[in-house]
């Protein structure tokens, strides 16, 4: 694998809210738009002012190990063994997570494009362009990254100017939703709130120092906030609640509102494709992070090795919920419980590794 | 180079992905263009498929031949049971992703909706692009009655029947997804009503308008009752008014158009008024710029301000406006007659329907802060008791020189 250009600010900014994105463009928002009510866009913002204090507090205690890596801190900060079994532990809980985002997506993919295929199809028609990717190496997801992003971006702009008539202040009142308290128990505590950060700790021996490090981080957490909350304030200015809260891909419903004129319209397909591009970027990413935390759990660099296993067991995991329906569940499950454990080993190998003092890159 | 070209080539051959394995030809599918839903016996309903008829297109070789009306009714237990036994004789496939118009009959709106409408929406079948409407009588009738004599298609005659603006039509666009947003159990709801007008309309109107003064107000017609000298004609034509559940009542012809300034903008258009101190009829043209502003204070009792700003010119003058004062006073004619129009629209929704039907508890959420609160507020009981004070200013745009009554009065 080619580690040979360390990626700058731009790059890993664009890596990290693609990530970010598969998980709140496409699955989240019904659901924090379920636990709160029309307010999910304020959900949004509190989310990431919470995620930005976060990390702030985190790279200020990683600042000397960029160079390294979390999966090799972790190794010299906790040791051989306990570091090595963390990391095995860190990285079987990414792949699951991804596993059943991998299902959902997959699954919601075969409906929409092609409902008689086999879900198997589906998956495997992901997962094949996800491995060669993961295999091409980490360079090369940034870069894929980096040409979908403002694809992305400029096709949520774009459907928030389409749908512009179809916005009513009314439909965003009560303005708190279902309560302040729904808010902010929804903002912190749920979702997996901005958990992707942990990839930026995991790849940090990609990026070009601590500064962009650090910069890649606060931005990226800042767009983040800001395009999702863009997109949720358009949501619910659109569809009202309580029929907001029905809809299971609040994305594609509207794209199914787009009716600007006899040829902007019947857009479905061109959200789909987004849709898919961004899957792929965060797919690859999860495999890869995953990886990274493995190999430095076996003492050495290159993650390739273990692309091909991941891939595997993201493919089989992600088949053992026995419906799309369950898979759906699962994943939230994960979610909320996931993001506090992330937290909680993020917080102890940092500690551990300023405790003991290791060596510095 | 040699990579940029292997790249070019798997870009050219990413064209390819799209695949052909689930391919189905145009002509082998059977397109509905309405659907219509009818009470059949038994909890059953009766479900009539308006198909659009191969004979002018493709197998037939074309041509501008019109086409002839396809409809089939059958009673099935849900919509899609129906297309199911549809499928038992229809030798193609049948494809609602052109679906036009979706028709409730009285009787099952009268039952409620939504859940159909909720079935609808969640299937991928259907476009949010659909007309919804609620027929008077049968929905059968009406696709039986509909003579698309100025198109050629029939589906080309519900988009312009239901898509055209004037002051007098229903709504620019129903989409299904206007009555599933608007129908969360906060409030009531409109659709537009279709029916078959009858030639004995005619007779009932002339009877009417013995009595009462034949200007447009009193031609509030609803779609079954339009005067016009033919059998069975399809008319679209009022609302059908729903509480937060089902079907409570109708709005005629010229409800529709107060409700047109309501809800959206008023288009262009002729409105004949009879005005009793010349004892004559005058002819404005009035149309809308500015949205209606409504405001709602919440308290004992609620109180709602709508104010409607309506733009006009007078189509003729007459002889009898000597001089200024006269149309001034036939301006505050208007804003009394419209205001009072408008009003007599609410009480009808606070003491007929019982119900928000205009969803103006919408601005009376703003003054919320969380749902909860809104909820225990209970807008639907209160509304009736609502203090409702409509207000209707025409200005009337004369020779350059705009009139305002109201205004000039400070």
């Amino acid at each position: 694998m080619k580690t040979d250009r360390r990626l700058g600010v731009i790059s890993m900014t664009l890596l990290f809210i693609n990530l970010s994105l598969a998980k709140y463009l496409l699955v989240l928002p019904s659901l924090i738009v379920r636990e709160v009510g029309n307010s999910a866009w304020i959900t949004q913002l509190l989310k990431g002012a919470a995620a930005l204090g976060l990390f702030a507090a985190f790279a200020a205690l990683y600042k000397p190990y960029t160079e390294l890596g979390l999966g090799e801190v972790n190794r010299r900060a906790l040791g051989k063994f306990f570091g090595g079994t963390l990391n095995v532990a860190l990285s079987a809980m990414i792949i699951i997570r991804g596993a059943f985002l991998f299902r959902t997506l997959s699954e919601a993919l075969r409906t929409l494009e092609a409902a008689s295929a086999s879900q198997e199809f589906m998956a495997l028609f992901i997962l094949v362009p996800v491995a060669i990717c993961a295999m091409k190496g980490f360079n090369a997801n940034a870069d894929i990254s980096s040409i979908i992003m403002p694809f992305t971006v400029l096709s949520v702009g774009a459907m928030a100017a389409i749908l512009a008539p179809h916005f009513r202040f009314s439909n965003i009142t009560p303005i708190l939703g279902k309560g302040p308290v729904e808010i902010v128990t929804a903002a912190v505590g749920k979702f997996g709130g901005f958990f992707e950060m942990i990839f930026l700790f995991i790849f940090s021996r990609y990026i070009s120092g601590y500064k962009t490090f650090k910069r890649s981080g606060l931005i990226g957490i800042g767009a983040i906030a800001a395009i999702t909350a863009v997109f949720m304030l358009m949501y619910c200015a659109t569809v009202p609640y309580p029929a907001s809260k029905k809809f299971f891909f609040p994305l594609y419903q509207l794209s199914r509102l787009i009716m600007a004129g006899a040829f902007i319209q019947h857009l479905e397909p061109l959200v789909v494709f987004i849709w898919a591009g961004i899957v792929l970027c965060a797919l690859t990413t999860v495999t890869l992070g995953a990886g990274e935390l493995l190999a430095s759990a076996a003492g050495t660099k290159d993650v390739s090795g273990f692309v091909p296993i991941l891939a595997a067991i993201i493919f089989f995991a992600g088949e053992l919920p026995q419906s799309e329906i369950m898979a759906y569940d699962m994943y939230r499950v994960v979610l909320n419980v996931g993001h506090y454990v992330y937290i909680a080993a993020l917080l102890l190998i940092l500690l551990m590794a300023r405790g003991r003092k290791i060596e510095k890159a | 180079m040699k990579r940029l070209s292997l790249l070019g080539l798997l870009l050219a051959a990413a064209v390819l992905l799209g695949g052909c394995g689930y391919y189905v030809e145009v002509n082998e599918k059977s397109y509905v263009i309405a659907l219509g839903i009818d009470k059949g016996k038994n909890d059953l309903i009766k479900v009539s498929f308006l198909f659009t008829s191969p004979d002018s297109g493709d197998e037939e070789g074309g041509g501008e031949k019109k086409k002839e009306k396809d409809i089939i009714t059958l009673e099935a237990p849900t919509v899609y049971s129906a297309i199911r036994l549809l499928d038992t004789f229809r030798s193609k496939r049948i494809d609602l992703t052109h679906t036009k118009l979706i028709v409730f009959s009285r009787d099952m709106a009268e039952k409620g909706i939504e859940n159909f409408v909720t079935e609808f929406v969640n299937t991928r079948d259907f476009r949010p692009s659909v007309y919804l409407c609620v027929s008077e009588g049968k929905a059968e009738k009406f696709f039986h009655s509909i003579e698309p004599k100025q198109d050629l298609y029939i589906e080309k005659y519900i988009d312009r029947l239901f898509g055209k603006v004037t002051n007098n039509s229903v709504n620019e666009a129903y989409l299904y997804y206007d009555y599933f947003n608007a129908s969360p159990g906060w409030g009531g709801n409109i659709l537009p009503l279709v029916g078959v007008a009858k030639k004995e309309n005619m007779e009932a109107a002339e009877a009417k308008f013995e009595t009462v003064v034949p200007d447009d107000f009193s031609a509030n017609y609803t779609a079954d009752e339009v005067p016009i000298d033919k059998d069975d004609a399809a008319v679209l034509c009022g609302y059908a008014v729903f509480d937060d559940k089902r079907m409570v009542g109708t709005l005629g012809l010229m409800e529709s158009s107060l409700v047109r300034m309501l809800t959206k903008n008023l288009p262009n258009g002729q409105f004949s008024v009879y005005y009793p101190p010349k004892d004559s009829y005058y002819s404005v043209d009035l149309h809308q710029i500015y949205r209606s502003k409504i405001k709602v204070t919440v308290g004992e009792p609620d109180v709602i301000d709508v104010t409607v700003r309506i733009m006009g010119e007078f189509t003729g003058v007459d002889s009898e406006f000597k001089d200024e004062s006269d149309y001034d006073d036939f301006l505050r004619y208007l804003d009394d007659t419209f205001s009072a129009k408008l009003k007599a629209l609410f009480d009808r929704t606070q003491r007929e329907f019982r119900s928000d039907v205009f969803n103006l508890g919408d601005y009376a959420k703003r003054s919320f802060l969380t749902i909860d609160e809104w909820k225990a507020y209970d807008w639907e009981s209160r509304y009736p008791s609502a203090v409702i004070r409509p207000r209707v200013i025409v200005q009337i745009n004369d020779y350059g020189e705009l009139r305002d009554a109201a205004e000039e009065e400070g």
